[in-house]
């Protein structure tokens, strides 16, 4: 691949005591594109998304074996910080997760756990992140109010702006829109597009019409192993592996 | 009529009449308490110390005795049982050691009262050299609560849901940070019941303190205590010495009562200060 | 398991079946109509319009399918090709129809010098075997099939221009059948060459490649 990687998996596998959740995954994952994961229930894809930013290990029992690099440097190397790895690389989760704080606080968690205490570089830093998630006009009038109070599309936004505070390089997406109504899923998929201009961003979905949507490039997962690999065009004109053109024509899956 | 019907009248009939009899139950046995004791109720009963070989006088010695036994427990208790909760539930992952630590914890809650004021008995007031003090019976009283106070604290971290933690965690949060942030807030009305509920107990145990902490009267011995190494008096002890340890227990009787409806009305008021705190959390909940 | 899809390409494939049948057809009419100097203009027209209509309805049906389910890999590739086809189909009738058109205006090549006919005739076989195997390869996506159109092609572009050559060298025929016969040399040339763009679109909608088979 001639264009920058930002992250590589070599030989990745992960179990959960006897279950292989993934196995041996090498792939590359370029910088500043979209990068779609796909694959039928049950193929790792959660899994292995987790595994780049260590969030498999709250999990117990599970055990990770090979390489994740980012820039180059295994994070799963002795003395690699965790904690920043997690600012460097962000998450969103399936089902949106605000906090049962303000909105304003919501988004300036993040940067008041890494030491930012200043009023008027917190505030900043909220509106901020607030236009970059486009969500900034639908609540400025009222950061005070409870993030509960919105609805589902807009808390997922509220969760990207809450992750692009803390300055990540790659932000992680585990099916992002799969609790959210058709409009907020088409808000999210055009924000994302936007996103990949100054981040890496990963996503999994289960959606395949989304993946050819919103990806640069797809790579299809079966069973915990890497199936194919490749440009967005190529995996939907003609992909390479018939178990691919079986599961993107919906033979099964 | 329907059987069907008709059986289920049946049922619901016995329902309301157990369901009643049981409220029935307790507003006798408030009733019996304020008719005996509400006589003895006034303004020196609460203020002075016993006098006339306990006919005359007040009960404040035992009130302060038991203020200060209950304060000193939970001294003890909220701290520690707090953090050990946290550490519980936050830290210790499921291993094997965990369940029995857990289970052990819970065995400790059934232990009988008796038995932790004989346990109390050897360890604090005669090997520790403690003494018959409120250090002894605040010790005793620790461990009897100290499960109350683990449970329901590990109950309330239990409910904050695990999408907080790990929306935290993706941020770059370590882990005290996410529970000082993201989860003790949330789940400190829960612990503050436990807390709660855990005073009302001690407050009203008798025989740990029957075996630590208390005395009868000692005509020398100064009524409220200066230091924590002196004995006390208290509330429920105070009402087992009137009943069974007095020379004439029918001229007291009204006294005896009276003590036990301020014990009565402490404990209520404190079950429902803790309610009231549930419910104003439940209510305003939004997670 | 069939899927939605399936109905909808099942359909197409018919038509663009019927529409293989009336264009071998058509053209060996119009071929025949030139030889033998009979008049059928009116059917050739009735069926090349029939065609065009036909190939809207396949351009229509493929992009309600793609409207409704999003098709992707092989059969993204199917409907557009089954779209490209029809066009060329609808094409073969227009060609068909030019032929029928010039032999009503100049009246034929059959009384032209012998050698004019005869040539032509030769390369109409040529022609209509390459649409047969451009339709057959079609029915059942058959690559081998479609491959060998390449050969017969090369037949084709050789005679055409031989007889262009032939045709400057020999200055006895008559106008009318100089310009009758070059048209009808041409056109039949470019049925040729949209039978080799049916086949190379056959082969892409099976393997993804783009081949070009000239």
């Amino acid at each position: 691949m001639n264009i920058p990687v930002k992250v590589e998996t070599k030989n990745l596998s992960v179990s959960f005591g006897e279950v292989k959740a993934i196995k041996n995954i090498s792939l590359m994952i370029p910088a500043n594109k979209v990068t779609a994961i796909i694959g039928p229930s049950g193929c790792g894809k959660s899994t292995f998304i987790k595994s780049l930013n260590r969030m498999n290990e709250l999990v117990k029992k599970a055990k990770t074996t090979g390489e994740v690099l980012l820039d180059g440097n295994n994070i799963y190397g002795e003395d690699y910080d965790v904690v920043n790895l997690r600012r460097e690389v962000g998450m969103i989760f399936q089902k949106p997760n605000p906090f049962p704080k303000s909105i304003y606080d919501n988004v300036a968690f993040g940067p008041r756990i890494h030491g930012t205490h200043k009023k008027e570089l917190l505030e900043k830093i909220v509106e901020e992140n607030l236009k970059k998630a486009v969500l900034w006009d639908e609540v400025s009038d009222r950061l005070n109010a409870s993030a509960m109070d919105l609805s589902g599309g807009q808390q997922q936004r509220l969760c990207i702006s809450r992750a692009l505070a803390v300055e990540p390089k790659v932000i992680l997406m585990d099916e992002p829109c799969s609790a959210l109504d058709p409009l907020a899923t088409a808000k999210i998929e055009s924000l994302i597009r936007v996103l990949s201009a100054d981040y890496t961003v990963i996503i999994v979905t289960h959606n395949m019409q989304q993946a050819f949507r919103v990806a640069d490039f797809v790579a299809f997962l079966y069973l915990g192993e890497l199936i194919e690999y490749g440009k967005t065009k190529s995996m939907f004109e003609n992909p390479k592996n018939e178990l691919t053109e079986k599961y993107i024509t919906g033979e099964f899956g | 009529m329907n059987k069907k019907i008709l059986k289920q009248r049946i049922y619901f009939q016995i329902f309301r009449v157990v369901t009643a009899s049981v409220i029935i139950f307790i507003l006798l046995m408030i009733g019996i308490f304020i008719t005996n004791g509400a006589s003895a109720i006034n303004w020196t009963f609460l203020t002075d110390k016993p006098r006339e070989g306990m006919t005359q006088g007040g009960i404040f010695p035992a009130i302060m005795g038991t203020l200060y036994l209950t304060l000193l427990t939970i001294a003890f208790a909220f701290p520690i049982g707090v953090a050990s909760a946290i550490y519980l539930v936050e830290y210790a992952g499921e291993s094997r050691l965990v369940q029995v630590i857990n289970s052990a914890i819970t065995n400790l809650a059934g232990v009988p009262s008796i038995i932790h004021g004989l346990f109390g008995f050897g360890l604090f007031v005669t090997y520790l050299q403690f003494g018959t003090s409120i250090l002894s019976g605040a010790l005793t009283l620790f461990l009897l609560v100290l499960p109350i106070v683990i449970s329901a604290a590990r109950e309330a971290l239990l409910t904050v849901p695990k999408s907080f933690r790990e929306g935290s965690l993706a941020l770059g949060a370590t882990k005290w940070q996410t529970v000082r942030e993201n989860v003790l807030p949330y789940g400190l009305p829960g612990i503050l019941t436990g807390a709660i509920l855990a005073l009302a107990r001690a407050a009203g145990e008798t025989a740990p303190i029957l075996l630590t902490a208390t005395f009868f009267f000692s005509a020398g011995a100064p009524a409220v205590p200066t230091s924590l190494l002196d004995g006390t008096m208290a509330l429920s002890t105070h009402i087992y010495y009137m009943a069974t340890q007095h020379p004439n227990p029918a001229l007291v009787r009204s006294l005896t009562y009276g003590t036990a409806l301020v014990l009565l009305l402490l404990v209520l008021s404190l079950n429902l200060v803790a309610i009231v705190i549930r419910t104003r959390h439940r209510r305003r909940r939004n997670w | 398991m069939s899927r939605l899809l399936d109905a909808g390409l099942e359909e197409l494939s018919a038509m663009l079946h019927r529409m293989g049948e009336f264009t071998y057809d058509i053209i060996s009419v119009s071929i025949d109509e030139s030889l033998h100097n009979t008049n059928v203009y009116a059917r050739i027209q009735e069926t090349s319009d029939m065609l065009v209509s036909m190939a809207d309805n396949v351009e229509d049906k493929t992009f309600e399918l793609i409207a409704r389910f999003q098709p992707v890999a092989s059969d993204l590739r199917i409907i557009k090709s089954y779209m490209k086809i029809a066009y060329d189909f609808a094409r073969y009738g227009r060609y068909a129809l030019d032929i029928s058109y010039i032999n009503q205006r100049l009246g034929g090549i059959g009384k032209c010098e012998a050698w004019i006919p005869q040539y032509i005739e030769q390369m109409s076989k040529k022609v209509l075997h390459m649409v047969r195997i451009s339709i057959d390869s079609l029915r059942n996506h058959n690559t081998e099939l479609a491959k060998t159109v390449s050969k017969t092609e090369q037949e084709v572009d050789k005679m055409y221009f031989e007889f262009l050559d032939r045709l400057t060298e020999k200055p006895h025929a008559t106008n009318k059948c100089v310009i009758s016969s070059v048209l009808i040399i041409r056109y039949l040339e470019r049925i040729a060459d949209h039978a080799t763009y049916i086949c190379e679109a056959v082969i892409y909608l099976a393997t993804g490649e783009k081949l070009t088979l000239r």
